[in-house]
């Protein structure tokens, strides 16, 4: 009978290694594949990071749904450039970029510090699966101009 | 008895159960290590997002700690009634908004303002054995207005940008939304869907096929009559809608930036000055040089209906001779 115990505390004891095993390739196999992120997502990190807060992410999938491009890269003054834009709470709360919807009235307020810089600690700057992102030698690799964004994360 | 034998048996699955896992482990570790180390790997340097659409915890940038990631939407969640697409987003945008699947606002102040659309594809002549591009105005003023890409990224004139794919894969020139938010350029067929050299298509109808009413006042036997006033309206008619009313409008009620016809000082004024427009262009605007595009007969055409249709004018045609003699004063400089 006590042998049968041990056994069980062995065999349970081999389980919870097996799970670990699993947990760990599953890990390596979320390390190994590319960023997942939704094409078009731009990480903004101009100021965050030196704020103490995490970088936004700003999903361009969910705003075209509900906005023509040209309100705010036209009517709103949204530069057609990641981090291209100087943008900071101080015009967001003055209803400036951002602040034009992100006000409570059209979209939830700028208390919901939450939503926007929910980006993964240090994140430089970039637009997320962009062709340039995507190419196997990156320009610049050659000696030519370096591109407008950042490679690394 | 019974029970210890239930209880064993239970003892041998769970340990069938954890041989198999750990092999399975054990083989996803060999699998991910021979792709790491393999020198011959296939696909050594594909990128490819393995599954699509993630929710933002696990789509490598949000950060699943933070309060607020738990709440945002997952892109597969408003996507699941979107058409699909190949790349990008996996979406055709473009098909959403036709269907209007979505209804993204064209002003902040007024949800129900229409956009503005302009109709006019250009088509630029490629180099090499690639499809001519195709660039439709239409698709492009549904989301955007002229003012996002002319003058900055576009000069508004045919033949005045020099396009490079080179500069598109940098996120220039089509490359600052191409790549980035609008469909990639691995996309090719998109832009490059008019094939070299397309066989003209010959319409066998009874009515006057717009050629024909064209050729009337176009080519004109030796010693013939000049076209009548009805010939040059139609023929204008057909011109103007192929060729200006993108711009001015098909009613010619003009369009955004660009002046309407309708009662315009231009059209109704002095025929030189509208001669010197229609022939010369203006400079620094999108008012191209038709003169250079078009005979005598066709800009005749054309400026006959401009200046008697929707109300403008008193029923007088502008002939192919006032064309003539007014490109050798321009062409002296006068």
């Amino acid at each position: 009978m006590n042998d049968w115990k041990s056994m069980a505390s062995w065999r349970s004891r081999l389980l919870l290694a097996c799970m670990a095993a699993l947990v760990l390739a599953a890990g390596l196999l979320v390390m190994q594949k590319e960023s997942l992120a939704e094409y078009g997502d731009v990480v903004i990190n101009n100021y965050s990071t030196d704020a103490g807060m995490r970088p936004v992410v700003f999903p361009h999938w969910f705003h075209r749904i509900r906005f023509r491009c040209k309100v705010c890269h036209g009517d709103l003054g949204f530069k057609f450039k990641a981090g291209g834009n100087d943008i900071n709470m101080l015009k967001i709360f003055d209803g400036e970029y951002c602040g034009a919807c992100h006000n409570g009235a059209i979209a939830w307020g700028v208390e919901n510090c939450t939503l926007c810089h929910a980006g993964q600690p240090g994140m430089k700057t970039r637009v997320h699966n962009s062709t340039l992102e995507r190419l196997v030698t990156p320009p610049g690799a050659a000696g030519q101009q370096q591109p407008a964004f950042d490679q690394n994360q | 008895m019974a029970k210890s034998l239930e209880r064993s048996l239970l003892a041998r699955l769970a340990s069938a159960g954890a041989i198999v896992s750990v092999i399975g482990a054990g083989l996803g570790i060999a699998v991910l290590a021979q792709a790491q180390d393999n020198p011959n790997a296939f696909n050594r340097l594909l990128k490819r997002s393995v599954t699509p659409n993630a929710a933002p915890p696990q789509d490598g940038i949000h950060d699943p700690t933070n309060p607020g990631t738990g709440v945002l939407q997952p892109p597969s969640e408003s996507f699941s009634v979107l058409p699909p697409a190949q790349a990008g987003n996996r979406i055709d945008w473009v098909r959403a908004l036709d269907d209007g699947q979505i209804q993204p606002w064209a002003d902040l102040s007024d949800p129900s303002a229409e956009k503005d659309v302009m109709d006019l594809d250009i088509v630029m002549e490629v180099k090499g054995t690639m499809p001519d591009v195709v660039y439709p105005h239409k698709q492009h003023t549904e989301w955007l207005d002229c003012a996002n890409c002319h003058t900055e990224l576009f000069i508004p004139q045919r033949g005045k940008n020099q396009l490079s794919m080179a500069a598109i894969l940098l996120g220039e020139q089509c490359g600052v939304c191409h790549g980035k938010v609008a469909f990639p350029v691995s996309d090719c067929k998109r832009c490059h869907s008019r094939p070299k050299s397309p066989a003209s298509s010959g319409e066998a109808s009874g009515e006057a096929s717009d050629e024909d009413v064209v050729a009337a006042v176009t080519e004109q036997a030796e010693g013939a009559e000049p076209p009548s006033f009805d010939q040059l309206m139609a023929a204008g008619e057909i011109l103007y809608f192929d060729h200006c009313s993108a711009c001015h409008g098909e009613q010619g009620e003009g369009f955004e930036d660009f002046p309407a016809m309708v009662g315009s000082a231009v059209v109704q004024g002095p025929l030189d000055d509208h001669l010197q427009i229609v022939l010369a262009g203006v400079a620094d605007t999108a008012m191209m040089a038709w003169g250079e595009e078009f005979g005598d007969g066709e800009i005749a055409a054309i400026m006959t209906f401009e200046r008697n249709a929707w109300g403008n004018g008193d029923g007088e045609s502008v002939t192919a001779e006032q064309i003539a003699e007014a490109r050798t004063r321009l062409a002296s400089g006068e």
